[in-house]
């Protein structure tokens, strides 16, 4: 389970999230919806502390991953993260053999065991729906995929070091319709063994993939429920606006 | 108006058509000159011009090379035999000699040494194992029992593969460029790796390890060390490294190739600081992400993921380094003691290419061999540099097409 308590997020003076609280379920997908620059990324990131690459950043309030704040002292980032994967908006593999791409997050852990490694491999690229394309080709290098296969290997990079929670910011928007609806079938799939966070710009994708879904506008969460209640009858007016597409 | 201001246009474009034009003839210009006047040198006698070498008719021996020639005079050859000659002693004879042979009377001195020539030519008849080193305008004009010896000229196999540089050599000078692109080959050689854990390591704190106070600060400072003119860093190294060389490794002197290859090495950090920084800061951001988001830690991130994509950037850095080091000319000249012998350790003097160039040119006749010879050095290192370059631009090329 993932929690937020009353996050305020600053980028030096720009107060980018404002007091946001909720809850993630474990085996749930979640979907942040809005306008560009309204915070939702921000918020994404918070839970595998990739905005601590950013100089100039500042936090207040909680970040819970399986009942541990994340921000709290002496929390190793490292494996932090190897517990939340992350996938990006473009897919960006290494210059790197598809094994090794995949294979890296095991490696960075110190794994030696080449036939372990073999497997994980395997394992994950079966995971994210790529091992029938690729498993002849793992030797070749990771840019000869398409874009829609590249996604998928980063997925299948992120599953290989068997984290809990799966971040995605934006993984489809780089695609093509038909790679979408594969990662969208993916999405459905990993739900079973992992808690999902997803932001999207697309909200017919937001409709299609998540169990409950936020509404974030100007580093505010707006709304927050079931995905359904969300797209047919939500509670805000903002909320309607939007998804009508009134404006954003 | 109209009308005027597509007049004034079309003078700019013919202005900056032209100024591009003239520069590129004069470059071609330049590299034409530098070939046409190198090229001479194969042209030009073995033996010192206005002189001329005889021996006896008996003689079987009708051509020496320019090394044999300096062998002889040195003494280091002294029987026919070992040229494949009769066994017979070497006798050198130079023109001063004649006139311990004979009174200023007997040559005609009064009359303008007169009977110079024809003494010369019984000298020469006189003994079988003789050679003698004359001037063109005395040689006896009565051939019996003398024979020259056919003019070489000097060919590429004497000055691409001469182990000597002795310019100034009577009556064969020694144009052997060995030594010279030898030395300059071990200086940047051990220049290069010298300098390349050193500025990989610098480049990798600042792209990666510095804050962003420390990065502004150190890198204009580093960038500033590449507009240092060369005769400071020669100067520096003259006073400070030579001697610190000579002490730490108890050397007859502190003028060693080594010494050469410390300085260049220090000429050379900020060219590959520099490249291989910006190549380490083009990693995109993705990437380093991607490396991180899988529970890599930043170390890891560096070494398994930065250093491999910015791979081409460092070898071009590399290869600009040593461009630089090898084209040095001042600041080598200057601690590397000048002795142009084959290096076999790197702590005894040697001398560069571009560094003979400089130091010799002056002294040179102009249209000499000497001349010559130095100007087709130009044409090795511009051959060499040629190469560097190109090397270099097809690496980066190939980061371009990496397809990111």
């Amino acid at each position: 389970m993932i929690q937020s308590k009353n996050i305020d997020f600053y980028y030096s003076d720009f107060h980018a999230l404002k007091g946001i609280s909720m809850e993630m379920e474990a085996h749930t997908v979640t979907a942040f919806i809005g306008p560009s620059g309204c915070g939702k990324s921000t918020f994404l990131r918070l839970f595998n502390r990739m905005n601590d690459l950013i100089p100039g950043t500042r936090l207040t309030g909680e970040c819970i991953v399986d009942g541990r704040d994340i921000y709290a002292r002496g929390v190793n980032v490292d494996e932090l993260r190897k517990q939340v994967g992350m996938v990006f908006q473009k897919p960006n593999p290494f210059p790197k053999s598809i094994f090794e791409n995949v294979a890296y997050g095991l490696r960075v852990n110190g794994v030696g065991d080449r036939k372990f490694i073999e497997q994980r491999v395997e394992e994950s690229l079966a995971g994210a729906a790529l091992w029938n394309e690729v498993k002849d080709k793992l030797k070749k290098s990771a840019f000869e995929l398409s874009g829609g296969q590249q996604q998928r290997l980063c997925i299948a990079r992120a599953l290989a070091v068997k984290p809990s929670v799966l971040l995605m910011d934006e993984p489809a928007s780089a695609l093509d319709p038909i790679s979408t609806s594969k990662i969208e079938e993916l999405i459905h799939e990993l739900k079973k063994d992992y808690t999902i966070v997803i932001v999207t710009h697309n909200m017919q994708q937001a409709a299609r993939v998540s169990d409950k879904t936020g509404f974030f506008m100007l580093g505010d969460l707006v709304e927050f429920s079931d995905t359904k209640k969300m797209f047919l009858n939500p509670d805000k007016e903002q909320t309607q606006n939007y998804i009508t597409g009134r404006f954003g | 108006m109209k009308r005027f201001r597509r007049i004034v246009e079309k003078i700019a474009e013919g202005m900056l058509t032209l100024s591009g034009a003239v520069t590129t003839v004069t470059i071609l210009l330049i590299v034409v000159f530098l070939f046409r006047e190198g090229l001479g040198l194969f042209k030009s006698p073995a033996v010192e011009k206005g002189y001329a070498l005889c021996v006896n008719v008996a003689n079987p021996v009708d051509r020496l090379t320019p090394f044999q020639i300096k062998q002889i005079f040195d003494y280091a050859i002294v029987n026919w035999a070992e040229l494949g000659g009769k066994d017979e002693a070497i006798e050198l004879f130079r023109f001063d000699d004649i006139f311990s042979r004979y009174s200023d009377e007997e040559l005609g001195a009064e009359n303008d040494y007169a009977l110079l020539p024809d003494k010369l030519g019984e000298v020469v008849a006189s003994s079988p194992g003789i050679i003698a080193f004359l001037p063109e305008e005395y040689l006896p004009r009565d051939l019996k029992g003398v024979r020259m010896l056919r003019s070489e000229h000097i060919t590429a196999g004497d000055f691409f593969g001469g182990r000597e540089w002795i310019p100034t050599a009577t009556p064969a000078p020694q144009f052997g460029t060995l030594p010279l692109l030898l030395g300059t080959l071990w200086v940047s050689i051990i220049a290069i790796f010298i300098a390349l854990p050193l500025g990989l390591g610098v480049a990798i704190y600042l792209s990666e390890l510095a804050n962003e106070q420390t990065r502004k600060l150190l890198k204009p400072a580093i960038e500033l060390l590449a507009g240092i003119p060369s005769v400071v860093y020669g100067f520096f190294g003259l006073v400070v490294l030579v001697p610190l060389v000579q002490k730490a490794f108890g050397l007859p002197v502190g003028e060693t190739g080594f010494t050469g290859s410390v300085i260049l090495a220090i000429m050379a950090l900020p060219t590959i600081i520099t490249v291989a920084e910006d190549a380490m800061r083009n990693t995109p951001r993705a990437m380093r992400e991607a490396s991180l988001a899988l529970g890599a830690t930043h170390w890891q991130t560096i070494y398994r993921v930065i250093v491999p994509y910015a791979k081409s950037g460092i070898s071009a850095a590399v290869v600009l380094g040593i461009g630089r080091a090898i084209g040095e000319t001042m600041a080598v000249l200057m601690v590397t003691g000048n002795a142009a012998v084959i290096p076999k350790t790197l702590f005894a003097p040697l001398r560069t290419i571009p560094a003979t160039i400089a130091a010799e040119l002056g002294e040179a006749p102009a249209g000499g061999a000497h001349y010559q010879a130095l100007f087709m050095l130009g044409c090795i290192l511009f051959l060499i540099t040629l190469v560097i370059n190109i090397t270099a631009e097809a690496i980066s090329k190939r980061q371009h097409n990496k397809g990111l």
